[in-house]
């Protein structure tokens, strides 16, 4: 299956090392859908007095991250972004082209915050 | 007769053409059953799979790679993961670099482990003398055994935290409030992480989360609710293969 998933993605970086030779774990597949189905992102941002940095492929699924950006900051602090890496799709953080702007922006939002 | 060496099932063989099958763990040449032959795939990282490879030319050893299958205790013997334990941690070198004050907290995606984000918590390390510390949730990894739940998720994060000195045992609070402490999800990670960073509300300076930009719990699409049946039923299919 993740053969599969991963020769129609672009991914090439470290994708080996990652995935491959450590093996994957579908056996709870089940209650991973489970979490998924229960989480509700919009009810526990407004909890969280952290800045968030979301960082999406664009060409993966996003029809909720504008949203859940505005849900972060209070006006008087701006802190959280969003990062979207065009051409990217779920396993951009896999993938050559964006890998190292990945590291160099986990960087500066973490030594910035 | 013959059983399995995974599961102990007596292996059946039907007629002529079944009895030349032949499932064997490629690495003791146990015989296995057909379901756990295919349970336990790898492939092995070669002598030239150095693991600070960083010319991204994976895809072209992807192509060459072959899937091999293993009993369950060749699996975790040849895996890169380490199955006595339940986390990694990078350490930056003081000889080498700065102690940068900046400890990550990587938590994977479903299906993956604690080595998804492994290579890049090795170049957060000697880039910028982060602390990184990789955790497999609950059902994957090394805790493949154990219910995947939110509170089974919680316990291991605190349990993983406390042991790594983020927080105190006693109170449950930050050993170190210099220290910034960041919390990276991937996919399920990262919606888990929306739970996670409110449980441990105070510990956590920041949060990095990545591929969560679909709702897909209460009030999701259409299309969200389809792409979960969707994964429901292949990982359904995946265990029956």
């Amino acid at each position: 299956m993740m053969l599969d998933v991963t020769k129609k993605s672009p991914a090439d970086q470290w994708v080996i090392e990652s995935t491959f030779a450590a093996g994957w774990f579908f056996d709870q597949g089940k209650e991973q859908v489970s979490i998924l189905r229960t989480i509700a992102p919009a009810k526990h941002i407004p909890e969280l007095d952290i800045p968030i940095c979301f960082m999406n492929g664009g060409l993966d699924h996003r029809d909720s991250e504008e949203l859940w950006l505005n849900l972060c900051d209070t006006p008087d602090e701006v802190n959280s972004i969003l990062k979207v890496y065009s051409g990217g799709d779920h396993f951009f953080m896999h993938d050559s082209r964006f890998v190292h702007d990945v590291l160099k922006d986990m960087h500066s939002f973490a030594v910035s915050n | 007769m013959t059983t399995c060496k995974d599961c102990d099932q007596v292996i059946k063989r039907h007629g002529l053409f079944c009895s030349m099958a032949s499932f064997a763990c490629e690495s003791c040449e146990a015989d296995l059953c057909k379901a756990c032959f295919e349970s336990y795939p790898l492939v092995l990282l070669g002598d030239d799979d150095t693991t600070s490879n960083s010319s991204g030319n994976d895809k072209d050893r992807l192509k060459k790679a072959r899937i091999q299958n293993f009993c369950k205790a060749c699996f975790q013997r040849l895996s890169v993961l380490d199955f006595e334990t339940t986390y990694d941690v990078f350490e930056p070198s003081i000889e080498t670099s700065e102690i940068s004050g900046v400890t990550f907290v990587f938590v994977h995606g479903g299906g993956g482990s604690r080595a998804m984000f492994r290579p890049h918590a090795r170049e957060l390390t000697a880039r910028h003398g982060h602390r990184c510390i990789l955790v497999d949730l609950p059902g994957h990894g090394s805790l493949s055994d154990v219910e995947l739940s939110l509170d089974t998720c919680w316990q291991e994060l605190k349990n993983v935290m406390e042991e790594n000195k983020i927080i105190n045992e006693e109170d449950g609070k930050r050993t170190n409030p210099e220290e910034k402490v960041v919390y990276v999800g991937g996919s399920l990670g990262a919606y888990i992480g929306f739970y996670l960073l409110e449980e441990f509300k105070g510990i956590f300076s920041s949060a990095v989360l990545m591929d969560c930009g679909q709702n897909v719990g209460p009030g999701r699409s259409l299309k969200a609710t389809i792409g979960l049946h969707i994964y429901d039923v292949m990982c359904c299919f995946a265990l029956q293969q």
